[in-house]
């Protein structure tokens, strides 16, 4: 038969899966170099950097690409946020120059807003369409009436008790085969 | 030369495909009285692979006693259903041949030392 | 000669498989066993036939026949016999070829071994391939002929893409496409089962399910692959950009990865019969979208391959299998109906819906954000660049609550969990959670949608780890000895723990992820010899730069020396290669990986001066998920390996015994 451990001692658990927990942790933060290595001025140039696409690289940032178009590009990157301008400001920049496709990340508004809404309405249709889903499959008449080739089997008490008494000994004996 | 290495390679996917149309004794038709036996196969390793999957979920604690018990009367009745209905099946199968062996017998015992009938007597009988 | 013999191999196999899809079909329906049996018998020699014709292929590369235009698009005299492996999927033509013979050999081991298990549905899953891959037959004979000849023979040929030139391109295109063929596989047998009218019976999940786990397995490892080479070779420091290259490729990856849990479903309960086929389907059109945006060549893009005469034909070919499925789907929904309805809401069961669900609004997202610069160019003739940002902040979060499903899902039982019972189960890795993320925000992390990440994860591994124990320690409480235990525990529920492993493989992914997408430190620094630079722990000196000409490129090395605190590390050296011939310059970046961090190097520009404008990256945890790849095929073939059940076989009184029946 099987043997059941108590869920009392759960403060045991607690601890090793809290020693587990630190193990990653250390892991993690170890790798995690917060150090403030790059100044935030260069770090806004990255982030810029990321958001632009490369004109004649396909599918590149400039920060990616190291085609000269991009090295200079970024250059001109560098140069504005030195001067101060605003992020929204450098991408205006960009977008007058080169189109609004230069830019990696569609804007929000427009036409091609329809970009980021589809995919918020298409996670929430999602939910709904789960929960009225799970709601029909739980009802009663949901599986099939259809006659299995159980279903015309009739079993007496003391029958169905012989049988479970074969089944659980051959599961028994199996056990011991493994 | 072309020609005949094309003729060649030509003549292994031809020679596999006639094949079975030139020896049709090589081809039978899928036996259909296995599927009722393959069912039952399937829900008993459903019965049998729930009662297991039940067992390891109680033993480490994620199905209460309660959830166990109803579960495990659930599983075990189903796979004595499986286990009732396959002897049935055999039993019916048995018991089929059985009667197909003791027609056989019969005609053969009516004709038994005496001399070979006429088709046509044989026919008539 | 052997050229020619391959050429007319080509014709030869379509015309012989053309034969397999249509008499397997008609010969199962009208009930003809030798029909069937002559198409099978068929089947068999098509791998012969395109491994002729692939035998010619190679003869022509090894030998330089620069007739053959494939051999002078993709190779030249300079191209060592080894690269020849690499050149022959390098192009379209040759590409197509590879996919052809890999799927002729593995339809015919999927036939032989279910033709004896599922007698009825095997002929029609023999159509569907046979007819899957008289579709690619007649795109390479017509269309895409690897053995055309070209009208002159050029001196010397092209050469091969240098690109392709590294160890990852030697086994990366092969698995993907591998895995992105291997799809049609379980679709076959489900669509198959669906005709012959037996898909309620539930006879072809096992089947299923193998076929549906191994060419899962391929795209998993294909993908990663591909995620490494990209980090290596292409020298951005990136390995995922969301491009449409490695978004074909993942979304066939997230529909089976649906479809190998809900298929369990099926299995125990009956249930989600109609889902399984729909689902499949969708992973077939998802792959067959995936082959066909991945032609080689020059760099494809949706664009392109919209362009293409053979891009209609394609895009005609997916609109095809996918309508017809449906209308099979249609056609047999009566015999599709659950066994069993759903105990609860809150059951393993469920939680595989709402897993599957996820996962197709992941799929459907990364298609439209892929798709969607088709649709602005024509609706406003504007092009609009979706791109990685997009990706990374919706498709971010639904990951993140997948991983969470991933963790607490396990934790439920099948068919019903009590509240109660789940709570104090889930309540472990919950805490484990919240500690992880106390201490991760006290240490310094402080984005908080990393802290939530890394929380996130801990659930998944805290849950796996904590029913690990459990378990150990139930069969331990029963005599076994914990490393006994623990092992009897693994081999008894293979398919439960295969399954955990993976899921461990993916936390390990989500790690590397989170650690090198939130933590990374870079900086570009203009060196000249002898200059040092820092950063994070990492000082590099700047020895010299050292150039080297080959008859196809040039090769600039940039040398370091790299210190670590006060400890050094040696030297490292980054390289960036020329090639004057297809203008086109490749990187190879020096890596210093550990478990914790990668240090990343390459060069920007190279001054004449001897200086050099380096970029330099610091990225955590890069590691782990390469680390995952291994975890993933041992996970995989553990839940895959057969298992001996309690058979009906052991337990039937024998017939001569048994009590006469009243």
């Amino acid at each position: 038969m099987v043997n059941k451990i108590t869920t009392a001692p759960q403060g045991r658990y607690l601890h090793a899966m809290a020693i587990a927990a630190m193990v990653l942790v250390a892991l993690v933060f170890a790798g995690c170099n917060t150090g403030s290595d790059v100044p935030p001025q260069e770090q806004r140039v990255q982030d810029l950097s990321k958001g632009i696409m490369c004109p004649v690289c396909p599918g590149e940032s400039i920060d990616q690409s190291q085609h000269p178009l991009s090295l200079q590009m970024r250059d001109l990157v560098r140069e504005q946020v030195g001067q101060g301008r605003t992020d929204s400001d450098i991408k205006s920049f960009f977008v007058e120059r080169y189109g609004p496709s230069v830019l990696l990340e569609p804007p929000r508004s427009g036409l091609s807003l329809l970009v980021w809404v589809v995919p918020v309405v298409a996670v929430a249709l999602a939910v709904i369409i789960v929960v009225i889903v799970v709601r029909g499959m739980t009802r009663p008449k949901y599986a099939s009436a259809t006659a299995g080739p159980t279903s015309q089997v009739r079993l007496a008490e003391d029958e169905k008790e012989r049988y479970i008494r074969r089944i659980e000994a051959a599961i028994e004996s199996n056990e011991g085969k493994k | 030369m072309l020609i005949v290495l094309a003729l060649i390679l030509a003549l292994v996917p031809v020679i596999a495909i006639l094949y079975p149309y030139l020896r049709p004794a090589s081809a039978q038709a899928p036996e259909d009285e296995s599927s009722t036996f393959s069912e039952l196969d399937r829900r008993w390793d459903a019965a049998i692979s729930g009662l297991k999957s039940a067992e390891l979920e109680y033993s480490i604690g994620s199905l209460p006693e309660q959830d166990y018990r109803a579960l495990r009367e659930q599983y075990l009745t189903e796979a004595a259903l499986v286990l009732k209905a396959m002897e049935l099946e055999e039993q019916q199968e048995t018991e089929l041949l059985a009667r197909v062996e003791r027609e056989v017998r019969s005609v053969r015992e009516r004709f038994h030392g005496a001399p070979q009938p006429r088709p046509s007597e044989a026919a008539g009988e | 000669m052997i050229v020619d013999a391959g050429y007319v191999a080509l014709a030869i196999a379509l015309l012989t498989i053309g034969y397999v899809a249509v008499a397997s079909f008609v010969g199962a329906w009208q009930r003809i066993p030798a029909m069937v049996l002559s198409a099978r018998y068929g089947l068999m020699t098509v791998p012969v036939l395109l491994l002729v014709a692939t035998i010619a292929l190679v003869y022509a590369f090894v030998n330089h026949d620069f007739s053959v235009a494939y051999v002078a698009d993709n190779s030249n005299l300079a191209m060592p016999a080894s690269y020849t492996w690499v050149a022959f999927y390098a192009g379209n033509q040759g590409s197509l070829l590879f996919i052809a013979l890999v799927f002729s050999i593995l339809t015919v081991a999927a036939v032989l071994g279910m033709g004896r298990k599922l007698p009825y549905t095997t002929p029609y899953a023999t159509s569907v391939m046979a007819g899957v891959l008289t579709f690619f037959m007649f795109v390479i004979v017509f269309l895409a002929n690897p053995l055309d000849r070209l009208d002159s023979m050029p001196f010397d040929g092209q050469g091969i893409n240098p690109l392709l030139i590294h160890f990852g391109m030697f086994i990366h295109p092969p698995v993907q496409m591998m895995g992105l063929i291997s799809v049609a596989i379980p679709f076959s047998i489900a669509i198959g089962a669906l005709l012959a009218g037996r898909g309620g019976r539930d006879e072809w999940v096992d089947q299923g399910r193998l076929w549906g786990m191994l060419s899962w397995l391929l795209l998993t490892i294909g993908l990663l692959l591909g995620s490494w080479w990209a980090y290596t070779i292409l020298g951005w420091g990136g390995y995922w950009a969301w491009d449409p290259v490695e978004n074909s490729a993942l979304m066939p990856w997230l529909a089976m990865t649906a479809f190998v849990h809900s298929i369990m479903v099926q299995k125990r309960r009956g249930m989600f019969r109609m889902w399984n086929i729909v689902i499949v389907a969708i992973a077939f059109t998802l792959a067959e979208m995936g082959m066909f945006i991945n032609r080689g060549g020059p760099v494809p893009s949706v664009h392109s391959f919209a362009q293409s005469t053979m891009g209609w034909l394609f895009l005609f070919f997916m609109g095809f299998t996918l309508v017809a499925s449906l209308a099979a789907f249609a056609w047999r929904m009566n015999t599709l109906r659950s066994r069993e309805k759903l105990d609860s809401w809150l059951s393993r069961e469920s939680a595989f819906l709402a897993q599957n669900v996820l996962f197709l609004a992941v799929a459907f997202i990364t298609l439209w954000g892929t798709i969607y610069p088709v649709f602005s160019r024509a609706a406003q003739d504007v092009t609009i660049t979706v791109g990685q940002p997009f990706f990374d902040r919706i498709n971010g979060p639904l990951l993140l609550v997948i991983v969470f499903l991933m963790g607490v899902g396990p934790l439920l039982p099948w068919r019903k969990a009590s509240a109660r019972n789940v709570l104090s189960v889930v309540k472990v890795p919950l805490i484990g959670a919240a500690v992880t993320a106390d201490v991760v925000a006290a240490a310094g992390v402080r984005q908080p949608v990393a802290v939530v990440a890394v929380a996130v994860c801990a659930i998944a591994i805290i849950g796996i780890v904590h029913e690990w124990v459990r378990g150990t320690r139930s069969r331990h409480s029963k005599g076994e000895s914990y490393p006994v235990a623990f092992g009897r525990l693994l081999m008894a529920n293979r398919p439960r723990y295969g399954g955990y492993i993976v899921h461990l493989a993916i936390t390990m992914l989500a790690i590397g992820a989170i650690g090198s997408s939130f933590y990374e430190v870079q900086r570009d620094f203009n060196l000249k010899p002898g200059e040092t630079a820092s950063l994070a722990d990492y000082t590099l000196q700047y020895t010299n730069t050292t150039s080297q000409r080959f008859s196809d490129r040039e090769e600039v090395t940039a040398h370091f020396t790299v210190r670590r605190g006060d400890e050094s590390l040696g030297a490292m050296e980054t390289t960036r290669s020329f090639y004057s011939n297809f203008n086109v310059s490749a990187t190879r970046a020096a890596i210093r990986s550990t478990l914790v961090e990668d240090l990343y190097i390459v060069p920007s520009e190279f001054g004449d001066d001897g200086s050099a404008v380096i970029r330099v990256l610091v990225s955590p945890l890069v590691w782990w998920m390469w680390a995952a790849g291994p975890l993933f095929v041992f996970g995989t073939l553990l839940a895959l390996s057969p298992r001996r059940q309690p058979a009906y076989a052991a337990i039937r009184v024998p017939r001569g015994s048994r009590p006469a029946q009243a």
